[in-house]
């Protein structure tokens, strides 16, 4: 029912805002829980999947740019790809910052 | 398609037509003050909501600012009273963000939209209705704290548990909570209506690639508002039921958490700056290429930027947390996000800068502004970087730092693009200019303005002094600095009087305008000045992303969609016909009928007012009342009243040019309209269900001691009744889609008793339980989430009943029964939030 342009232009926002909130939840339950090893292990594991799943989305949106000029879309879909390639970009950079300071900090 | 820009003469502009009177006489609203009540056409609407932010401005913005400017220029100076410059700060902050720039965008969106978008009107024009009329009315009542001599004074974000029931014990906050909240619903009346008009109604051919940048930024804003307010009015439920109810969610003796409080507030409060400003992107990226005659740089990488932001600044809030003992990881999840917002900001302002760079200048007052707008909102994005360094943070936290950064951004960021945005577009309302040697004083003394008021303040925020301190004593070096900024704000003012003068001037005096004065290149600049209540006899034909610049007919494209333009100039005369595009491509997908004027967004309004001031004024009944006037108004609303064609009708024209005529409600516009109501509902459970954890968290034993497990067996009935319930509605579904009018009823029917039967076990349950709300916060919010449920079921089985009355009164066929499509979509999303809600109540004290 949903265009699969539209999983191509937001996959990465989407995965990067699922990984923030389960990090993010996972943080508050950990250190309640007084357990920081997990909260750490949690955060670095759940950091590379998401760069590793928004990479393959943005490498996919890359391949499907070509595939979706056709002539009756006149650029539309392929533009929205772009966009999409775009933000995988960003929340690629947008995770790392995210996520990187789980390996060099205490974190409870 | 040619790629240099035509001169302003040669560019497309639309003719008298022959049916332009008969159209424009079709769109009016009803004269007199009982049409001006009913009034739902878009520039009215769109105009009444950007007043109603200007008064606010004044009455709460300017008048506020100054004198808390006067008691601060000088020492231990007693102008006021520190009561009454807390209640100044607190009104100065909840107008702004509530009641000012809100209002004006909104009101920009459904003013322009249609225009831009080469459509007639809103989707929901009653819906617009309804949110002016929540705007204005939840302003007043908010503003009726004056009369009582109980003006909020906990500061705009009413911090727990200083807003709560211990310390401030009058009625003053609920004044600021249950005001504020009428206004938020109309807020997101107000998103709804936005998000199905930029991507349901746009002119056949404007695909998404080719939509201006303007209905972009007001897309992504519109779904932020449905997402951050969403959260926020569940707060205000919480915090209003602490105080009027004796609950105990921010009661920390109670096994409450005031932390609580702020998580709600700033995932609604932080997404809130980027909410306004978004448009004001928007605005700075219509307006730039117009005034450099040149197309703007890195289109799709504007787009991107603006998700990106929609997205990252709902991962902020903890950001203004940071000093209140969050663990060292969480702190460092929300600095990274906050820091690197700043990425997808500059690619916006590189992409502007790139676009100016590579055209010809002309700097009349619009492009002025939105230079300022540039330069200001650098200075203020980059102090944003700073505080969001979490030690940078802990030293710079509640000083006037923080002042000039949040004031850099929203009167430099938001404040200036909005009178770029007057300038540049009154004149189409209007037919005339405003004054181009007042505009640059009025740039300038506001440019020279805001930097002597606010750059002063990052220096004394630096020096230590704190912020919504009433005064402060000599000797410390903070005298010179604030002097300065008091005399800035008299420079801002004398900037806003020469703005009021040119507005006056400009309707006695301005110059024609005429179709395009500035050469613009969207498509309002086609339309005469002022444009025709539908605006376009014709729709018209979108073939690139800079239509008056690239096309030499905006009304020629393929022949199916000439025909089918010129055909909707001449049929239908007598309803209101809108055309639906698809989401993606903007291929013409169905014609609908428009809702015209009516009273009951009015009688609704009033009912929401009433439900809130009858909780203002502790009379629990008038609720009641209040709650019966919304069911009326949105019975009469929704009524539905006499189709003026026959399906053969539709069916003809559905043959002739390919895509069906729906008088009788649109499905597609329909399924949106219900699929946001949905997702609305949704965000206020899954804010209860984050509640529910955030304060199992805060608890070690859960139930506390003392408290035994829920029942299950009444909670597993309950649940069978709404699952069975959705069954039999689904099954009357699949009837009418064969056209079985009568067997649809008969399963509407069943469905609605399952469900009722199904919240009535859940009622007794709820009233039956060993434990009260007040007892524990486990209480509060264990009673919060079943009510919860128990009124989404309840409302599920009142539409199931509607539509069983509704049957007897007009015919359901295969073709007409949008209604019970909607009503199905609901059944099924109240049955999810039933089996999880119910799983999380009666589960979690067992497994965790």
């Amino acid at each position: 029912m949903v265009p699969r342009w539209t999983w191509l232009f937001l996959a990465g926002p989407i995965l990067w805002y699922l990984y923030f909130w389960v990090v993010y939840l996972a943080a508050e339950a950990g250190c309640v829980a007084d357990v920081g090893l997990v909260v750490t292990w949690v955060t670095v594991v759940l950091t590379g999947l998401t760069i590793l799943g928004i990479v393959y989305y943005a490498w996919v949106s890359l391949r499907q740019v070509d595939v979706a000029t056709t002539s009756e879309d006149d650029g539309n879909v392929r533009s929205l790809i772009r966009a999409g390639f775009l933000l995988g970009g960003m929340f690629v950079a947008a995770t790392v910052s995210v996520g990187i300071p789980a390996l060099v900090m205490k974190p409870c | 398609m040619s790629r240099e820009i035509p001169s302003r003469d040669l560019m497309p502009r639309v003719e008298p037509w022959p049916t332009d009177l008969m159209l424009d006489d079709l769109w009016d609203d009803p004269p007199g003050l009982i049409g001006r009540l009913q009034a739902v056409q878009n520039d009215k609407i769109g105009r009444r909501l950007i007043f109603t932010g200007f008064f606010f401005l004044l009455l709460g913005g300017s008048v506020d600012s100054i004198v808390m400017r006067l008691q601060l220029a000088i020492p231990n100076n007693d102008l006021v009273s520190p009561q009454l410059y807390n209640e100044m700060f607190t009104n100065h902050g909840s107008v702004t963000m509530f009641l000012v720039i809100l209002p004006i965008f909104e009101g920009f969106a459904i003013l322009m939209l249609p225009l831009i978008l080469g459509t007639r009107e809103m989707p929901f024009p009653r819906l617009g209705a309804f949110a002016f009329f929540t705007f204005i009315m939840g302003g007043l009542l908010y503003y009726s704290a004056t009369l009582f001599q109980m003006v909020p004074d906990a500061g705009w974000f009413a911090y727990t548990p200083l807003s709560g029931p211990e310390f401030s014990p009058d009625l003053a906050i609920d004044f600021w909570v249950l005001g504020l909240a009428v206004a938020e619903v109309g807020a997101i009346a107000a998103a709804v209506e936005i998000i199905v008009g930029v991507l349901k109604m746009r002119a056949p051919g404007m695909s998404l690639a080719r939509m201006p940048l303007f209905a972009w930024a007001l897309l992504v804003t519109a779904f932020m508002i449905l997402f951050a307010f969403t959260p926020l009015i569940v707060g205000s439920l919480l915090l209003e039921l602490d105080r009027g109810f004796g609950t105990q969610f921010f009661n920390v003796d109670m096994g409450g958490s005031s932390l609580l409080w702020q998580h709600l507030f700033w995932i609604f409060g932080h997404p809130e700056v980027y909410i306004q400003f978004l448009p004001a992107t928007g605005i700075a990226s219509m307006i730039i290429p117009v005034f450099v005659k040149r197309r703007t740089v890195g289109y799709v990488a504007i787009v991107a930027s603006m998700v990106a932001i929609g997205f990252l600044s709902f991962g902020l809030w903890a950001h203004h947390m940071f000093t209140v003992g969050l663990s060292p990881i969480v702190s460092s999840f929300f600095a990274g996000a906050s820091m690197v917002i700043a990425i997808p900001a500059a690619i916006q302002i590189f992409a502007w800068v790139a676009t100016i760079w590579l055209g010809r200048v002309e700097p009349a007052t619009p492009f002025l502004f939105i230079v300022g707008f540039i330069a200001l909102f650098v200075l203020g994005g980059i102090t944003g970087v700073m505080v969001a360094a979490v030690p940078f943070d802990l030293q710079a936290h509640d000083s006037y730092f923080v002042v000039a950064h949040l004031h850099y951004v929203l009167v430099g960021g938001v404040g200036f693009p909005i009178f770029a945005a007057v300038y540049y577009w009154l004149p189409k309302y209007t037919g005339r200019l405003l004054n181009e040697r007042l505009g640059r004083w009025n740039f300038w003394l506001l440019f020279i303005g805001v930097n002597v008021t606010f750059f002063p303040m990052h220096f004394v925020g630096l020096m230590g002094m704190p912020r919504r301190v009433y005064t402060y004593p000599e000797g410390l070096g903070w005298e010179v600095y604030n002097m300065i900024s008091t005399i800035g704000v008299f420079i801002l003012v004398a900037g806003v009087a020469v703005f009021v003068v040119n507005l006056i001037h400009s309707q006695f005096k301005g110059e024609p305008a005429g179709h395009n004065p500035w050469g613009g290149e969207s498509l309002e600049w086609a339309l005469p000045s002022p444009p025709l209540q539908h605006s376009w006899s014709v729709p018209p034909i979108v073939r690139t992303r800079h239509p008056l610049w690239d096309q030499d007919n905006i009304h020629a494209g393929d022949d199916d969609d000439e025909r089918l333009v010129r055909a909707l100039s001449q049929w239908p005369l007598r309803w209101r016909a809108g055309l639906i595009t698809g989401v993606s491509d903007g291929q013409p997908e169905e014609v609908f009928r428009v809702a015209g004027p009516s009273i009951w967004p009015l009688v609704t309004v009033l009912g929401t007012v009433a439900v809130f001031a009858a909780e203002l004024l502790k009379l629990r009944w008038g609720a009641l009342i209040g709650l019966g006037v919304i069911i009326t108004g949105v019975i009469g609303w929704n009524w539905p009243d006499e189709v003026a064609v026959t399906e053969d009708e539709e069916i003809a024209f559905e043959s002739e040019h390919g895509i069906p005529v729906r008088v009788g409600g649109s499905i597609k516009i329909a399924r949106w309209g219900m699929g946001l109501m949905i997702l609305f509902v949704s965000i206020a459970f899954i804010s209860i269900l984050l509640s529910y954890f955030y304060l199992r968290l805060e608890n070690t034993a859960w139930p506390p001691p003392g408290i035994g497990n829920p029942p299950l067996p009444l909670a597993v009935l309950a649940s069978l009744g709404v699952l069975g319930g959705c069954g039999a509605i689904y099954r009357g579904l699949r009837e009418i889609r064969t056209g079985r009018q009568g067997s649809l009823r008969r399963w509407l029917g069943v469905g609605a008793s399952l469900g009722a039967g199904g919240s009535a076990a859940l009622i007794v349950e709820l009233t039956g339980l060993t434990f009260s709300s007040r007892t524990h916060a486990y209480g509060s919010i264990f009673h919060l989430l079943g009510w919860f449920v128990v009124v989404v079921g309840v409302a599920a089985v009142v539409m199931a009943l509607l539509l069983v009355f509704w049957s007897f009164r007009t015919r359901y066929t295969e073709r007409r029964h949008v209604p019970v499509e909607n009503v199905a979509l609901f059944w099924l999303a109240a049955a999810v939030m039933w089996l999880v809600g119910m799983g999380v109540l009666h589960l979690t004290p067992r497994l965790t």
